[in-house]
C-alpha cells in the first residue's frame, strides 16, 4: 500500500488573534537572543551537500579538484548523465583559451540613453539604473559589456547549457538569441537598481517556415543559482521583412501583406505625431553658454560698448569690463586687408547667445566677422562660477520637463503597442486562414531564413535567452565512442547539432550512452580531446548509422589544426562534407 | 510547449479576487519598513515593531503545517530568534521584509518535520478546495472529487505542494509567492500552470 507523504487536514478550526497573541513575548524572544550564541554559519535555504563539504577530511577536499577538474574523471562510469553534468561548472567554457568578446559601450549612468550595436540591436538604458554592491547609486560613466550567441557554436564555445527544466520535464531550449549583459565602473562590477530595467531590442536570424508570420519565442533568464533557466516573459518578437515579397507571390497575400503595412505604417506615424506634439507642448530649457577663457594667441577685437547698443550687449559690457572678442569657428574667413582700415563705424548683433555678428562699415564697404566674447583674468573665474549654478538649474530643468512627459509618453507608446498588436493579431488570423484553405501548395511550410528583433525587458545583468522549449521524439541508441579508431574515450561531454535545430545538446559520453537525433536531419556531434582539439563525426556518418540496431559505436576523427580563435572553431564545425 | 498563454486564460478569472487580497505591498511602505529594518540591524530591541507587525501571520503560516498550537508556536519562535540573529545579513531589494520571514519560516518547519520523522500537515477549507476543483475542470460528487484530488496531491514534490498550498489554500497572489520562493511571478504562474496539469493526470490515472 502506498504510504501517506502528507496530512491533509480538512476544514480544522484556525485559532483566533487572542489565542496567537497568548504566545506573543518580545522580551523573552530578546533576551533568549542575547543570550544564545549565532548559529554555524549557514545558508537560508539548506543544501545537504555544503554540509558534506564543511565536514570532509582534507584527502576529500583533494578528490573534490579532481571530482571538478575538466577531462577524465577515473571512478565514475556508473554516474548517470546529470550527476556527470552536476559535478561540472555550470557554465562551462569548453576551450579556455578562446574567450568570448564582449562589446563595450561607454554610459552616463546619470542619463541613460539609446545604445546601438553594428548589427542594429539596441540597448536603452533608463537614467540611474546602476548601484554599487553597497547599494549607492553610481553616478558618472559606467562601461556596458554586451555579447550576443547566435549559432551552435557560439553556444558551444560560451557553455552555457541549453537545457530546461520544468516540473520534472527536461526540455532542450532552441534559441533565437542569446545576449550577456554586465556593467562596471573603474573595473567593478555593478548592478541594476532594483526596479529598473534596460530594454533590449536584440536583432538574430530565425529558420521558419515560409508563411510563418508570428514565431512564438519565450524569454528566459539563467539563475546560476538554482543552475537552471527561469522563464520570464513572451518574447515581443518581429518579422524585419527584409525580403519583401518572399512567399507572397500570390496576389490575395500580397494583397493582405500591403494591408497590414500600410495598417501598421498608419499607426506609427500617428503615434510619432502625438509624441512629436507632446514634446513640444513642455519647452526646452535654455543651455546656458560656457564662458570662453581669453587666448592671447588668437586673433581678437577690443570693442567698447556704447550707450546706443543693444540691451543684451549693455548688459554684457555692465557685468564684464575686460571682454575681448575672439573670431569664432564658426566665422567666415576674414579678409587680412580689413585689418588695415580705418573702419568708421561697427554693428554688433547677437547671434545665438554664444556668437555675435561684427559688421565693420566704412562707406559703402562692409567686412562681416562672427565673433565670441572671451574674459580673463577674475572675471572669467566669477563667469565659471555663474555658468555653474545655471548649468545645475538647467538640468533640474530637464528633468522636471523629463518626468513631466514620461508618464503621458509611456501612456502613448502603450496604447500604439496595443493597436499594433492587435493588427498583428488580425493579420496572422488572416494567412493562417489563407494557409487552411490552401494546405496543397508545398511552399508553405518550406523554411526560410527571417530576420527578427525580438523586444524583451531585461531587469538584471546575466544571461537572458530568446527561446522555445522542444521535446523532440528523435530516434534513440546506445553509443560508444572511439577516437581516431583507436583510443576509447568514456566520461568525456559530447555536443551534439541539429541543422534544423538553432541549439546544441550535450551528451555524457561513456559506454552504452543513449544518443538521440533525428535520423531525417543533418547531425553533427564532436568532442574536445586532451589536447584542446575537436574531434568530429560528420553528418555523413550519421547517415551511414545502421538504424535498424539499436547501438553503435562513434568513432570520432581529431581535426589536426590548432584552435586558437573563434574563426578556427567554425572551419571545423560546419555541415558540409568532411 | 507554450502553456504560458494558457495561464493566463486559465487563471484570470481567479486572479481579481485573490489579487484584491490587502498582500501586496507599495514601494513606500517597503522603503519605510526597511528603515525600521536598519534601525534593528543597529539595535536589536528596535525589531519589535516588526515582531508586532508579523507575529501573527507567520504564526497562522505555520499553524497550517503543523495544526497543533504548541508546535506553532515553538516553531514561530525559533523563527523570529532566527530572524534577529540573521538581520545583520538581510539587504533590501525591492521584495517585502515578510518574503524573508515566511521564508524563513518554511524553512524551519521543514526543519521540523525533518527532526519528528512525522508526516508534513496540509490544511485545507472546502471552498479552496472547490477553487482548486474548478481550476481543473473536474465535475462529479465534491466528496469524491476531493478526497480523489487529495490522494492525486500525495504524490507531488514538497516544493510543488507549497506552491498549490500558498496559491489555493492561503489565496497569496502570484507576486508574493514569488517573493517568497525568490522566483519571478512569471515563473511562479508556469509553474502552478503545470503542477494542475500534473494533479489532473495523477487523477486520471488513480481512476
Amino acid at each position: 500500500m502506498k504510504k501517506d507523504i502528507y496530512n491533509f487536514k480538512i476544514n480544522s478550526p484556525q485559532p483566533s488573534s487572542e489565542d496567537i497573541a497568548k504566545h506573543k513575548d518580545f522580551d523573552a524572544l530578546l533576551q533568549k537572543f542575547q543570550e544564545s550564541p549565532l548559529p554555524a554559519e549557514e545558508e537560508l535555504e539548506r543544501k545537504p551537500r555544503l554540509v558534506w563539504l564543511r565536514y570532509a577530511a582534507a584527502a576529500a577536499a583533494v578528490a573534490l579538484l579532481i571530482f571538478f577538474a575538466k577531462g577524465i574523471w577515473t571512478g565514475g562510469s556508473n554516474m548517470t548523465e546529470q550527476e556527470y553534468f552536476a559535478s561540472q561548472p555550470f557554465v562551462n567554457p569548453p576551450l579556455e583559451n578562446i574567450k568570448p568578446s564582449f562589446a563595450s559601450q561607454i554610459v552616463s549612468a546619470n542619463k541613460g540613453g539609446v545604445y546601438e550595436y553594428e548589427n542594429g540591436s539596441k540597448l536603452i538604458v533608463p537614467a540611474a539604473a546602476f548601484v554599487k554592491s553597497n547599494g549607492t547609486i553610481v553616478e558618472g560613466d559606467v562601461d556596458i559589456k554586451y555579447r550576443e550567441m547566435h549559432d551552435f557554436v557560439d553556444f558551444f564555445l560560451s557553455g552555457i547549457p541549453m537545457t530546461y527544466d520544468s516540473a520534472g520535464t527536461q526540455y532542450i531550449l532552441e534559441s533565437a538569441g542569446m545576449v550577456e549583459i554586465y556593467a562596471e565602473q573603474d573595473g567593478e562590477r555593478i548592478q541594476m537598481q532594483p526596479g529598473k530595467e534596460i530594454k533590449v531590442e536584440l536583432i538574430s536570424f530565425v529558420d521558419m517556415p515560409r508563411l510563418n508570420v508570428s514565431p512564438k519565442y519565450n524569454i528566459y533568464k539563467l539563475n546560476t543559482s538554482s543552475k537552471n533557466w527561469e522563464y520570464r516573459d513572451i518574447d515581443n518578437i518581429q518579422i524585419i521583412e527584409d525580403m519583401e515579397n518572399e512567399g507572397f507571390e500570390n496576389e490575395e497575400l500580397n494583397n493582405l501583406k500591403i494591408n497590414q503595412q500600410s495598417t501598421l505604417a498608419r499607426i506609427e506615424t500617428e503615434e510619432a505625431t502625438l509624441i512629436r506634439n507632446l514634446e513640444a507642448s513642455i519647452s526646452m530649457p535654455l543651455e546656458p553658454a560656457r564662458p570662453q577663457k581669453a587666448d592671447s594667441e588668437q586673433l581678437s577685437f577690443d570693442i567698447d560698448i556704447s550707450e546706443n547698443a543693444s540691451a543684451e550687449l549693455r548688459n554684457l559690457g555692465q557685468k564684464y569690463k575686460n571682454i575681448i572678442w575672439h573670431i569664432s569657428p564658426n566665422s567666415p574667413a576674414i579678409n587680412p586687408n580689413a585689418l588695415r582700415v580705418q573702419w568708421e563705424s561697427m554693428d554688433l548683433n547677437p547671434i545665438d547667445g554664444i556668437d555675435y555678428e561684427l559688421t565693420l562699415i566704412n562707406g559703402n564697404n562692409r567686412e562681416r566677422v562672427i565673433v565670441t566674447p572671451a574674459l580673463t583674468g577674475d572675471e572669467f573665474t566669477t563667469a565659471m562660477s555663474v555658468y555653474q549654478n545655471e548649468l545645475a538649474t538647467y538640468r533640474k530643468a530637464l528633468e522636471t520637463r523629463e518626468s513631466q512627459l514620461a508618464k503621458e509618453r509611456s501612456a502613448i507608446i502603450e496604447r500604439f503597442s496595443l493597436q499594433k498588436a492587435e493588427a498583428q493579431k488580425q493579420y496572422t488570423s488572416n494567412i493562417e486562414a489563407w494557409k487552411k484553405a490552401n494546405q496543397d501548395d508545398p511552399s508553405i511550410n518550406q523554411l526560410v531564413r527571417r530576420k527578427v528583433v525580438n523586444r524583451f525587458i531585461a531587469n538584471e545583468f546575466g544571461i537572458w535567452n530568446c527561446d522555445r522549449p522542444l521535446d523532440p521524439k528523435d530516434l534513440e541508441i546506445e553509443g560508444n565512442f572511439v577516437l581516431d579508431k583507436d583510443s576509447k574515450i568514456s566520461n568525456e561531454t559530447a555536443y551534439l547539432v541539429n541543422k534544423n535545430r538553432n541549439t546544441i545538446v550535450r551528451i555524457y559520453a561513456k559506454d552504452g550512452a543513449k544518443v538521440n537525433f533525428d535520423q531525417k536531419s543533418d547531425n553533427l556531434m564532436w568532442m574536445v580531446t586532451k589536447d584542446n582539439q575537436i574531434a568530429v563525426f560528420s553528418p555523413k556518418e550519421f547517415k551511414s548509422i545502421n538504424q535498424k540496431k539499436d547501438k553503435h559505436t562513434f568513432n570520432l576523427k581529431v581535426e589536426p589544426n590548432a584552435l586558437k580563435s573563434e574563426e578556427d572553431v567554425r572551419k571545423v564545425l560546419r555541415f558540409k562534407e568532411m | 510547449m507554450f502553456s504560458n498563454l494558457q495561464i493566463s486564460r486559465t487563471l484570470a478569472k481567479k486572479t481579481a479576487r485573490m489579487e484584491s487580497s490587502n498582500k501586496t505591498v507599495s514601494q513606500e511602505a517597503m522603503q519605510a519598513e526597511w528603515q525600521e529594518v536598519q534601525a534593528a540591524q543597529r539595535n536589536p530591541a528596535l525589531f519589535k515593531p516588526l515582531y508586532d507587525r508579523y507575529f501573527d501571520p507567520i504564526y497562522r503560516f505555520i499553524f497550517k503545517r503543523t495544526a497543533d498550537e504548541n508546535t506553532a508556536a515553538d516553531v514561530c519562535s525559533q523563527v523570529f530568534l532566527k530572524a534577529m540573529q540573521k538581520l545583520h545579513k538581510y539587504e533590501y531589494k525591492g521584495v517585502p521584509f515578510s518574503a524573508w520571514l515566511y521564508r524563513i519560516a518554511s524553512n524551519e518547519v521543514a526543519q521540523h518535520y525533518r527532526d519528528t520523522q512525522k508526516n508534513r500537515v496540509v490544511s485545507v477549507e472546502d471552498h479552496n478546495i472547490s477553487d482548486l476543483i474548478d481550476e481543473i475542470n473536474e465535475d462529479g460528487d465534491f466528496e469524491k472529487t476531493r478526497n480523489k484530488m487529495l490522494l492525486a496531491m500525495n504524490d507531488l514534490k514538497v516544493g510543488d505542494l507549497t506552491l498549490i498550498e500558498m496559491r489555493f489554500f492561503e489565496q497569496r497572489p502570484f507576486k508574493e509567492i514569488a517573493e517568497i520562493l525568490d522566483i519571478t511571478e512569471s515563473n511562479a504562474k508556469v509553474k502552478t500552470y503545470r503542477i494542475l496539469e500534473k494533479i489532473k493526470k495523477l487523477m486520471m490515472k488513480n481512476g
